[in-house]
């Protein structure tokens, strides 16, 4: 580990009292738990052996040996503090970014080209026009394993009559000493041994039993009494990689990872697979006109939203917290508590409820105010509307914030204003506002993140509407989140490719923005 | 202390207050002064509970009236019954009472995880200078900024593969679910957390370590009881957050006996739904408040009465 | 909503699988639109025991069979397994799924899915693009003793993949201490409507309709279809074309045209939508209501005397037709226990005793001729809303009705609210959808 120990003043602590000699007990205890940490990697690791993720070894192995290099020798403090941390947030939530990352330079999808043909033949198979359907009972012969034995199908078809089939065809079993139900499932028969549905159930080959029949059909199980003459109408030509209809003569080929028909007429085959398409999704991006005509507007909006969220909620919640910083105030926890009830309930109720209460015309905000608003289909009260329930719905905590904050700053701080002759206002603003920015600084930042990201809110309000006529895609108060969901998991055929790679734009537009933005704030000084 | 406070009054009081002469503010801050400004803020919080509180009154309201629906027009309802919240606590297909010991178990164990990783992460960064230090941080602030919604995805495939190997964790159980919840602690709270750290005096540690006490020491039984309030504070926050957390949850848990409160109500709120169970629903967004509140009146004091640097000093 | 900036703020931004299962039909602009068909109602408090829940979460390997369904049906459906099982002699477990649609394609992807599970006819054509259900051969024979749109609903391309057990659709629903007659045409409701309101104050609204600011295509759709206009035209084997898009076609715009006036005349409005039709209904606010059964459960909690009757017919078209929507019965592509999840849906849901077992969860009508009949005799309910249905198409259960709603949906909105004429907007939508057709 790069981290090497550095204590500020160097010179103020001299050397003999770095290493204090920790009590018996602590010692036994930080022992006992990275032996058992070693034990539980050893379980996880037959575990990972068992199941087949070799590769997942090797990390859970170099997880192990940094835990064991920072806590066992005395060479890293930091790392000490931070390791928890660093093991749970590289594997929760970094690893996930990068996987997220790395499906936008794919189409997005997840099943593999051989699971989709396998698919469209199996969904193919039809019965065969004017076949029987015969009652089964699946049997093996007497004597052989019930779960290895080779597969019999025992038969009854309409007329009463009685076949066996295995997987070289169908022939007639003997009636003697057979035993049939009043449906005419077979029961018993002599020489086999019928299987219970647990049997039945057990047997894995069953999906790919058939009894051949006439020109390529087969009689298959359907569930465990009921036996059809079913063919494969599409089939794979691994040569020409094409699908073809057998009833239609149609051929498919591919297009897109999916297989659509080769003279354009008809449908295609609905199911796609996984590939690889470079960047072609941040090419869509940037040439699609539909998307990058309603990107700069949802752009502008997002960042009014996300600034203008972070300031009202912050200066309400600070006015509020300083209201409620009187000794003198009696009652003042239970208004406190009373105030922070909007931030117990879950956000989702109450953005049911701001919608509700913004109806134009049965809406509680109306009939309060007199007004005749039209605040969900008007492009801007719709914006002011989103406004006003998030500021109701974060106010609370920075209230919160601001209150624990506040108690950070010295009295004395205060006394020494006083008695320099500062004014309330003056203290206020030269004294306790810089030292509670310092304090909440970079979490107004994070807060402008969050909002900038804040999905739930809109998708709750106002589902990103109101809507212009001719885009249904681009909403008046969309974000850019909620935009990219949209453009991701609805429609016809949802990609989530492309949404991924929205999501990293948005990251690096985000990201640029609060950068430049922290590097304006005082707390910058504080960090180096 | 009884005039100190006077000059933290809401900025509305001080515009007025500043200006007076400024040589005379100390005097009129007397006795009678002092009750004016009370008043003046009892004034202020009346007006804030009501912009507080008033949506909630619908709440309120659609959870006592037995054929409650979300139509905000009716402030007051009709009639008054407990009926809803009967159907709410004896609906099986709905088990209340299971997703909301799951919600607090969760949310314990997941707010405590992430104050305590935040602490000694805040620890690391506001006490020692190391390589990578400020860096760190900085990156810590971005990765927050990734849009979340769409590593969830990452995130389920992820965990269908961790229950192959430790049942206890896969999908579908609550200790999986705090587990995901833990890999946002660092992140989340160590600005927060470092951010006071830095106010409490260097001079303290300097001292302690002086006297011989080692960093981890230091850690538990100096730094971490002087930062008191801003522990607590972050424990509401984490609790409150996670409590009725819904959007992760709701892929995670499947089985309606594993689930959280927040993945239940919502799933009462959705489609059609929402009509029919509405008053249902509002009795059980009720009750979410209750551990909430319930757990700020507790830990009140410790966020706002407590320690303060200056009497440490 | 800052709650998570510190909480669990990079993990809980915004779940893409939830939400997108929560409109139903995965269309986030139109929340509700699907889900009429998505969700159901009529028992909720006298449900039994909870023995469905304690199984064992996700899928227990040492169960025969794994049924996924929601909170409502879960009771019945494990009373129907249960059964089924003693039959076999084998366990099996009922679980309840809040978004079942979204949980069983993500679950069956990463192989914890069950092997069945109960939803919706329009999930098909989604269901077959993401490979997670398997064909159901039903016999000629027992296809026949379903009601034959019920049997078309669970057909994609032409494979059926589904067993039904319930339909249903809107039909007008009134109020009968305010309307005691049932209009036949719309011209009739809206006047009776209006004079129904002029001498009643407490009445506000003439006719109830989920609009809202996005719009609602289920609700739009039987106006278009009264012209013989619709959606998506025929293809070849019976199903929808996603190919032939008649949003803007002759009858579809007329329908159009009808929504426009009853905008301008104050009947439809934006401001009336999902979260509170059903509350201004129950109110005692509105004589007339197009709505589906889910909605006579809170009327009658509100003590409201309704009846049911036919969507009524528009002046120079026909009678308007509801999509109709199909509960059904799927098996999992990748089912554990495949032979016996065939097994329960071809020879055990096809029962009488079993779907009229269902039906006392759903109060829907059962989709098997036999069991509706003897319902219908006896529930007037049950009937009315069949009726208003027995002539209309399933709701299309294309994957590409999913670039419908959103469009379709904010047509009508625009259309209603006089934002735009008929038929310059439902070709503008028609253009729309045609184009998000084509991406896919």
């Amino acid at each position: 580990m790069s981290l090497a120990t550095k204590t500020p003043p160097a010179p103020a602590s001299p050397p003999t009292y770095h290493s204090p000699k920790p009590p018996l007990w602590a010692v036994i205890v930080k022992w006992a738990a990275l032996a058992l940490v070693v034990v539980v990697a050893f379980y996880l690791a037959t575990r990972l052996a068992d199941e087949g993720y070799g590769l997942y070894i090797v990390i859970l192995a170099i997880v192990v040996m940094a835990v064991l290099v920072v806590y066992s020798t005395r060479r890293s403090i930091p790392m000490k503090y931070l390791l928890p941390g660093l093991i749970l947030l590289l594997g929760l939530q970094v690893w996930p970014i990068i996987m997220t990352v790395s499906t936008a330079f794919t189409n997005g999808q997840t099943i593999t080209k051989a699971e989709t043909i396998t698919a469209i033949e199996r969904n193919s198979v039809r019965e065969v026009a004017g076949a029987p359907r015969y009652k089964l009972s699946i049997a093996v012969k007497e004597g052989s394993d019930v779960a290895t034995g080779n597969l019999f199908f025992l038969l009854t078809s309409p007329d009463g009559a009685l076949k066996v089939g295995d997987e070289k065809g169908l022939s007639d079993l003997p009636a003697d000493g057979v035993v049939k139900t009043d449906s005419g499932k077979i029961t018993k028969a002599p020489g086999f041994t019928v299987l219970n549905a647990r049997q039945i159930n057990a047997r894995k080959d069953l999906a790919t039993f058939a009894v051949p029949s006439t020109d390529g059909s087969g009689i298959k199980a359907v569930g465990l009494s009921e036996a059809f003459e079913g063919r494969a109408t599409v089939t794979y030509d691994e040569a020409s990689d094409t699908l073809k209809n057998t009833a239609t003569g149609q051929v498919y080929v591919v297009k897109d990872a999916r297989f659509v028909p080769q003279d354009g007429k008809g449908q295609a085959f609905p199911q796609k697979w996984v590939e690889n398409v470079g960047f072609k999704n941040f090419q869509t991006i940037l040439t699609d006109s539909s998307i990058r005509s309603g990107f700069l507007k949802i752009f502008a909006w997002n960042i009014a939203f996300a600034a203008l969220s972070v300031i009202t909620t912050f200066i309400l919640g600070m006015l509020l917290a300083l209201l409620f910083n009187d000794e003198r105030l009696k009652g003042k926890s239970y208004y406190r508590a009373l105030l922070v009830l909007p931030y117990a309930i879950p956000g989702f109720v109450t953005s049911l409820l701001w919608a509700s209460m913004f109806n134009q015309d049965y809406g509680l905000v109306n009939s309060l105010t007199h007004l005749d608003v039209d605040w969900l289909g008007n492009p801007w009260a719709a914006k002011a509307a989103i406004l006003i329930a998030n500021l109701w719905l974060g106010f609370p905590y920075m209230f919160l914030i601001t209150t624990g904050a506040l108690q950070s700053i010295p009295s004395d701080v205060r006394e020494a204003a006083k008695i320099d002759g500062a004014g309330p206002a003056r203290t206020l603003r030269s004294i306790i506002m810089p030292l509670l920015l310092v304090a909440v600084g970079p979490l107004l930042i994070a807060s402008f993140a969050f909002n900038f990201n804040n999905f739930s809110l809109v998708y709750l309000l106002t589902g990103g509407g109101p809507f212009d006529s001719d885009n249904t895609s681009i909403g008046n108060t969309d974000l850019l989140i909620t935009y990219a969901f949209r453009l991701a998991f609805s429609g016809t055929s949802p990609d989530y490719g492309l949404a991924a790679a929205v999501s990293i734009i948005i990251f690096f537009i985000v990201a640029i923005m609060s950068y430049a933005g922290f590097r304006r704030t005082a707390s910058l000084e504080e960090v180096n | 202390m009884s005039t100190e406070p006077a000059s933290l009054a809401a900025p509305a009081a001080t515009t007025i207050r500043a200006k007076t002469a400024h040589g005379t503010a100390t005097t009129a801050q007397g006795p009678r002064g002092l009750g004016r400004s009370v008043w003046w803020r009892h004034g202020l919080a009346v007006v804030a509970l009501i912009w507080a509180l008033f949506p909630i009154v619908f709440l309120i309201s659609a959870a006592f009236n037995p054929s409650g629906t979300l139509n905000s027009a009716e402030l007051i309802p009709k009639s008054f019954s407990m009926s809803n919240f009967d159907t709410l606590f004896n609906d099986p297909a709905r088990p209340f009472t299971t997703w909301f010991k799951n919600s607090l178990l969760v949310a314990f164990i997941g707010a405590f995880g992430q104050v305590f990783i935040g602490a000694c992460a805040a620890y690391a960064f506001s006490r020692m200078r190391f390589k990578g230090r400020r860096g760190g941080l900085l990156s810590l602030l971005l990765l927050q900024m990734f849009p979340a919604l769409l590593t969830f995805v990452a995130l389920y495939l992820m965990f269908a593969k961790i229950g192959d190997i430790i049942p206890a964790l896969g999908l579908n159980t609550v200790l999986g679910l705090g587990l995901v919840y833990l890999g946002g602690a660092m992140g989340a709270n160590v600005w927060l957390l470092k951010g006071y750290f830095d106010t409490v005096p260097r001079e303290l540690d300097e001292a302690a370590k002086v006297d011989g006490a080692s960093h981890a020491r230091i850690f538990f039984t100096m730094i971490l009881r002087l930062t008191m309030p801003i522990l607590v504070t972050t424990f509401m926050i984490s609790f409150i957050g996670l409590f009725s957390e819904f959007l992760l949850a709701s892929i995670f848990l499947q089985d309606v006996s594993s689930q959280t409160v927040g993945v239940g109500l919502y799933s009462m709120s959705i489609g059609n739904e929402k009509n029919r169970l509405f008053g249902q629903f509002a009795a059980g967004a009720l009750l979410c408040s209750i551990p909430v509140v319930a757990l700020y009146l507790s830990v009140q004091k410790q966020i706002v009465g407590g320690l303060t640097t200056g009497s440490v000093k | 909503m800052h709650k998570r900036v510190i909480g669990a703020m990079a993990i809980s931004g915004v779940a893409a699988l939830a939400l997108s299962a929560c409109g139903g039909s995965s269309t986030p602009s139109t929340p509700g639109t699907a889900a009429p068909a998505a969700n159901d109602t009529s028992t909720s408090a006298a449900a039994p025991k909870p023995s469905s829940t304690t199984d064992a979460p996700v899928r227990d390997a040492n169960v025969d069979l794994v049924i996924w369904t929601d909170a409502d049906r879960a009771p019945t459906v494990k009373k129907i397994a249960d059964a089924f099982g003693q039959e076999q002699g084998i366990t099996t477990s009922v679980q309840i799924a809040v978004n079942t649609r979204q949980q069983f394609k993500d679950a069956t992807k990463v192989g914890k899915g069950p092997d069945i599970v109960v939803g919706a006819h329009d999930w098909l054509g989604e269901l077959v693009q993401e490979n997670t259900v398997a064909p159901i051969q039903l016999s000629a024979d027992t296809a026949s003793q379903f009601s034959r749109q019920s049997i078309n609903a669970a057909k994609f391309n032409g494979q059926n993949y589904g067993v039904p057990y319930a339909v249903e659709n809107i039909a007008l629903m009134r109020n009968t201490a305010l309307a005691p007659d049932a209009p036949k045409t719309m011209d009739e409701l809206v006047a009776s409507g209006k004079a129904i309101k002029a001498k009643n104050p407490k009445v506000t609204n003439v006719l109830l309709q989920q609009v809202g600011k996005v719009g609602n295509a289920y609700y739009t759709y039987p106006y278009m279809s009264a012209f013989g206009g619709g959606i998506f035209g025929a293809s070849a084997d019976g199903g929808f074309d996603p190919k032939k898009v008649i949003v803007d076609s002759k009858g579809s715009v007329q329908g159009a045209e009808v929504l426009a006036k009853l905008g301008k005349e104050g009947v439809l409005s934006t401001n009336v939508g999902d979260d509170n039709a059903e509350g201004l209904f129950d109110a005692g606010k509105a004589p007339y209501f197009f709505t589906g059964p889910w909605a006579t459960t809170n009327a009658k909690k509100a003590n409201i005397k309704y009846a049911i009757s036919d969507l009524p017919t528009l002046d120079g078209g026909g009678q308007m037709q509801p999509f109709l929507g199909v509960q059904l019965f799927y098996v999992s592509a990748k089912a554990k226990n495949a032979a016996i999840a065939q097994e329960f849906v071809t020879n055990y849901l096809t029962k009488k005793d079993v779907q009229l077992e269902l039906f006392k969860a759903l109060g829907r009508p059962p989709a098997l001729t036999a069991a509706y009949d003897e319902v219908a005799a006896s529930n007037p309910d049950v009937k009315a809303f069949f009726e208003a249905g027995k002539d209309s198409k399933p709701m299309p259960n294309i994957p590409a009705m999913n670039s419908v709603w959103g469009p379709l949906g904010q047509a009508s909105a625009d259309v209603i609210a006089g934002k735009a004429g008929a038929q310059a907007r439902f070709a503008s939508a028609q253009k729309e959808i045609v184009a998000n057709i084509n991406k896919g």
